[in-house]
């Protein structure tokens, strides 16, 4: 017991000292040396903060759309930038400076991410299923028919075409430029970098531009709902896989990824690809056969 | 002022490597384990894919620009199914007008609404013809 309780003490004192100070500090209970190719990470508190803060941010969120005051629920996103640069810096400090990513920490966190990219097709699945579900036995309340009647559909050859090629572009040139960074030579690598950033920039402008003149809007049905849902989640996965490739961009240009090792970059042209795919399917189910 | 300019100096150390030469074309020693046997067929592939698909945007791009109509209307039915407003949307005019508001074709649940002076000056031009 004794022993336990001195442990318990040593930790506390170790988490304490690591929050207050900021910085990494001497942990002083008497563990044998690592052994293994495992990372056991040191005591954090961003998770448990992280974890508070999304609940105010969801609690946010609603307040906003029932239209209660906020005034107890600002701390939030201030909050939230913080704990995740906090822990974003903490992650990158054991990965690229203390080393402590091994190639069992690197399949691991490659397993981990490929788990996450499934566990997002499934969101994208249950909105295609509702779409579907809509699309394939119209109600009476429509009209019987898709789309319903008295809405104009987009015509697929025009903008979406256009954005379509614009995603298979930018996933074809960060291919280009992760092959690049492979063989070494930086430069081409950042150009190509570069080219895929604007690309699919161009593809946010163009979206918006189609939403900004589109004839139907999310509360015309259930067309509306399901387009505007799929589209608009879609859109935010291209902004954060967007802002995801530009903060590799910035670690790529600081030289924290060697040719072999860049597992964050892998990971972001990896959620990038995935997009890229979840487009081409809104294309050829939502805009051409929806229409 | 001079700590803050002090803290920059992380990004000495990258800028200098960074205009050193690069990484020596004798790739074949450091080929990492994971690249392909002949990165330079692959890479030109990459090459070719990218520029091709380059010149499909500017295509689909001329081809979605020679369609713009922007100050067509379309004809307003007060259907039922569509322009639902059961909830007001938690923002100004939340009762009738949507996030991407186009006063031009999107209509109310009665018809179209009257432009605001802000919305005239930006939407008004499409509208009337240039």
């Amino acid at each position: 017991m004794k022993s336990v309780s001195n442990k318990f003490l040593v930790s506390a004192k170790g988490f304490a000292a690591y929050f207050f100070s900021g910085k990494q500090s001497v942990v002083y209970y008497s563990t044998s040396v690592v052994r293994t190719p495992y990372h056991v990470v040191d005591p954090s508190p961003w998770p448990m903060i992280m974890g508070a803060n999304l609940w105010g941010v969801a609690a946010m969120f609603i307040c906003w759309v029932n239209e209660i005051s906020l005034d107890s629920l600002y701390w939030g996103i201030p909050l939230f930038v913080l704990t995740f640069y906090s822990w974003v810096r903490d992650i990158i400090n054991e990965a690229t400076f203390q080393g402590f990513h091994t190639e069992k920490v690197q399949s691991g966190l490659t397993l981990g991410f490929i788990l996450f990219l499934i566990s997002e097709l499934m969101l994208f699945f249950s909105f295609f299923w509702a779409f579907f579900h809509s699309a394939l036995s119209s109600s009476v309340e429509i009209g019987c028919c898709w789309p319903p009647v008295g809405l104009e559909c987009l015509d697929w050859s025009k903008v979406p075409l256009h954005n379509t090629a614009l995603l298979v572009a930018s996933s074809a040139s960060i291919t280009l430029s992760h092959n690049y960074l492979q063989w070494g030579d930086i430069w081409v690598a950042t150009a190509t970098y570069i080219a895929t950033l604007g690309l699919s920039v161009m593809f946010i402008k163009n979206q918006y531009e189609e939403y900004a003149w589109s004839s139907f809007s999310i509360s015309d049905g259930v067309y509306g709902s399901c387009f505007f849902m799929l589209t608009g989640l879609h859109g935010l996965h291209v902004i954060g896989g967007t802002c995801g490739l530009l903060f590799c961009f910035v670690r790529m240009m600081l030289l924290q990824f060697s040719s072999e090792h860049h597992v964050a970059l892998t990971l972001a042209i990896w959620y990038w690809h995935f997009v890229d795919i979840v487009w081409l399917g809104l294309f050829f189910i939502i805009y051409i056969w929806g229409s | 002022m001079a700590s803050f300019l002090g803290k920059l100096r992380f990004l000495k150390s990258p800028l200098t490597r960074r205009l050193a030469t690069s990484v020596d074309a004798s790739y074949k020693d450091s080929l990492p384990a994971k690249v392909s046997g002949h990165p330079e067929a692959e890479i030109k592939r990459w090459w070719a894919i990218t520029l091709w698909m380059i010149g499909v945007c500017a295509v689909t791009r001329v081809y979605q620009m020679m369609d713009e109509n922007h100050g067509k209307r379309p004809e307003f039915i007060p259907y039922q199914h569509l322009r639902i407003r059961k909830k007001a949307f938690p923002w100004k005019e939340g009762s009738q007008k949507t996030l991407f508001w186009c006063p031009i074709t999107n209509a109310g649940s009665e018809g179209y609404l009257e432009m605001t002076p802000e919305e005239e000056l930006k939407w008004g031009k499409y509208l009337h013809g240039h």
